[in-house]
């Protein structure tokens, strides 16, 4: 007795075969299409990334530049702080303004938070 | 033989032709392999027997190492809860031509000369070689002169950043800080705290190895070696700046005053071994310390100079012998003025008699007969070890270069029993100010010995602060001794010579020392020449300043009550209303 079964049958057909390849080479298209996209989006990317970080380095280096000059500028200014406040000028400044030498210190403790009372 | 076999068959000429083809083949084929062969060993020699060789000459052509200098850490003192800084690194510029780039020859030279100063023919000489690549005009050139230099636009004419060593004080604690100068292995310390803590203010340099092409410019791709350099350390020292300013001022007006050769003085805090000031006269400016002719100047009298102290050294020969239990304060002897030893007369000053005596009065008139008295009742053995006790013949520990521990070799031997006797009142042994400002130091502290503290607190490259802690030597005397020697040398200053030391409104006490100078070349001493001191503390109910004050030579007087006393006397004075002590004692109006 013949069994019959379903069954998809392939007719493989020229043209049949000629519609397959078009429909794939559409395809192979669309994702060489898509690929290429995507490389150019990614080498923009990093294009973009690179630019980025070139600027900033040179932003930093710019700014490592000026910190380093003011640190200088700061060593220079506290030398110079230094001298201004040297003993001897501060006795020459004295001695122009006329003060008088205190010989006699006398301390006063103050003990309570009044200072003058009526 | 077929036809066939017969026809391809070469002939005769034919094979003889094949033949020597055959022999040319092999010929060449043997040449190259030759060829081969001589370029493979040449390979091999090159690349492997001489490999080392190969690469060592290489990295010299094309590495370039360079050190990368470290930054000084700077010294300051304190200046109340601030610091004072007083050695620093600074910036200065160089001026340099590059001649061959230089148009105008004269008119470069007559404005190089105008702006900073050099001779004219001088620069003229440095601009005349045209191939030369380099040549330095000027070191250390003022911002102004730099401003109008640039002003003028000379071609050829740059200049260089270098760093030097500044000290903004000029010659304030001059010999306790030092100065850096060169040296083979570079910049280092030499003197003061600048040598003596050269390791930390140094920090290490570091270094940047890489290679360079034919050019000698960097190839930033290839492997580079590079180690960073450590700043240095800065430090805080325990000087005061104006305590020490003071000092300094007069110790210099009081040197002028009696005609001294020189002069110094030491102030201490006793509880803790701080050292508030250490100053000498006359000093020197560590900025152009080249200048200085007399390299003596560098040195720190106050540790490196040991002397014989004279009376000075009593007071610590009594402390000795109340702590031995062998006297008192109030102990009697009779002084009938001289004592006889070894064939030797030992007398007091200006061979005074003074009859029966106590130990107190000793001190007052300082009586060298007594001290001997003392010195007998303790012993030979158990008075020098007593006086190594109290940190005399050995070094302080106070790391400044150069300290010397002093001399007490005469009391090696026990039997020689008048350098004991000599030794009793500062004659025959050397010490420094430095020791005597401790030993009086630990009278003043309860009987402790505190070892002398010259740095504060060490800051280091991170901005982190390590103080440095006092620390104690060893215990000298008991607190009774203690006592008791405060209340002697307060009888002292009050009934004795040294009432010109004294402070209205404060209890002071110390003694004075004019010691006899040895002859240079012969035995016996100097009759001109002596050295005058004063050392002393208060208050004595609670010691706060240590100080010692020594001139050498003063000429125009003769005891040291008349110069290191009154010296003395002004330093404890302006340190007592400075640290705003209150006053204890009535003032006599």
């Amino acid at each position: 007795m013949r069994v019959y079964s379903e069954r998809t049958t392939i007719i493989n057909t020229k043209a049949s075969r000629a519609k397959r390849f078009e429909a794939h080479a559409g395809a192979a298209h669309v994702a060489v299409i898509a690929l290429l996209a995507l490389s150019l989006f990614s080498a923009g990317l990093y294009v973009y990334a690179v630019n980025r970080s070139a600027v900033q380095g040179y932003a930093i280096r710019t700014l490592e530049k000026d910190l380093k000059e003011l640190k200088k500028a700061n060593a220079e200014l506290r030398v110079r702080e230094a001298e201004a406040k040297s003993l001897s000028r501060v006795e020459e400044g004295s001695n122009e303004l006329r003060m008088e030498k205190v010989d006699a210190l006398t301390i006063v403790n103050v003990r309570t938070n009044e200072i003058a009372s009526r | 033989m077929s036809a066939l076999r017969r026809a391809i068959r070469p002939t005769k000429p034919a094979r003889t032709a094949e033949a020597a083809s055959h022999w040319r083949l092999y010929f060449f084929r043997g040449s190259l392999f030759l060829v081969g062969l001589v370029i493979v060993g040449r390979l091999y020699v090159l690349q492997v027997v001489g490999r080392e060789k190969w690469i060592a000459m290489a990295e010299e052509q094309h590495t370039v190492a360079q050190a990368l200098r470290a930054e000084w850490g700077s010294i300051a003192l304190r200046d109340g809860d601030l610091a004072y800084p007083v050695a620093v690194n600074r910036e200065y510029k160089l001026a340099y031509v590059i001649p061959k780039l230089v148009e105008d020859v004269a008119g470069t030279a007559v404005a190089l000369s105008a702006v900073l100063g050099v001779d004219e023919s001088l620069v003229r000489e440095r601009l005349s070689d045209r191939a030369d690549p380099f040549e330095v005009i000027k070191k250390k050139i003022t911002p102004e002169e730099e401003a109008k230099l640039k002003e003028l636009k000379l071609k050829g004419v740059n200049f260089l950043p270098e760093v030097y060593r500044y000290y903004p004080a000029g010659e304030l604690a001059s010999k306790v800080i030092g100065f850096v100068g060169p040296s083979d292995l570079g910049e280092i310390g030499i003197y003061g705290v600048e040598a003596g803590w050269n390791g930390e203010l140094h920090g290490r340099d570091g270094t940047l190895s890489q290679e360079r092409d034919a050019a000698g410019r960097w190839i930033s791709l290839t492997d580079r070696e590079h180690v960073e350099p450590e700043d240095g350390d800065s430090l805080v020292l325990t000087i005061d700046r104006v305590i020490q300013y003071e000092v300094e001022k007069i110790l210099a007006e009081s040197r002028e005053k009696f005609n001294a050769d020189s002069g110094s003085a030491v102030v201490l805090e006793p509880k803790t071994g701080k050292i508030l000031a250490m100053a000498s006269v006359p000093q020197f400016n560590p900025n152009e310390y080249g200048k200085t002719e007399d390299i003596g100047l560098f040195m720190n009298p106050i540790i490196s100079l040991p002397y014989e102290s004279g009376s000075v050294m009593k007071p610590i020969t009594m402390a000795i012998g109340i702590e031995e239990g062998k006297v008192s304060p109030h102990t009697e002897f009779v002084d009938t003025g001289v004592v006889n030893e070894a064939g030797y007369n030992i007398q007091n000053a200006e061979g005074k008699v003074y009859g029966r005596s106590t130990m107190t009065k000793v001190l007052e008139e300082s009586i060298n007969t007594g001290v001997m008295y003392v010195e007998r009742l303790v012993g030979h053995g158990a008075f020098r070890d007593r006086l190594r006790s109290f940190g005399f013949g050995a070094k302080t520990g106070i790391r400044l270069p150069a300290e010397h521990p002093g001399n007490l070799k005469n009391l090696d031997n026990l039997k020689s029993t008048i350098q004991f006797l000599t030794a009793s009142f500062g004659q025959g042994i050397t010490v420094t100010s430095l020791q005597l400002a401790m030993a009086y130091g630990a009278l003043a502290n309860g009987g402790v010995l505190m070892k002398p503290q010259i740095v504060d607190r060490v800051i280091d490259r991170d901005g982190e602060v390590r103080p440095i802690e006092p620390e104690e030597v060893r215990r000298v005397v008991s607190q009774e001794t203690s006592k008791a020697m405060g209340e002697m040398l307060r009888s002292v200053v009050v009934n004795g010579h040294g009432k010109r030391a004294d402070v209205p409104g404060y209890l002071v006490g110390g003694k004075t020392g004019t010691a006899q100078v040895a002859k240079s070349g012969s035995k016996g001493y100097d009759e001109n020449i002596t050295i005058g001191s004063f050392v002393g503390y208060a208050p004595i109910n609670d010691p706060r300043f240590v100080i010692v004050v020594k001139f050498d030579n003063p000429k125009d007087v003769q005891w040291a009550e008349s110069s290191a006393a009154p010296a003395f006397g002004s330093i404890m004075r302006f340190l007592l209303s400075y640290a705003k002590v209150p006053t204890t004692e009535p003032i006599k109006k």
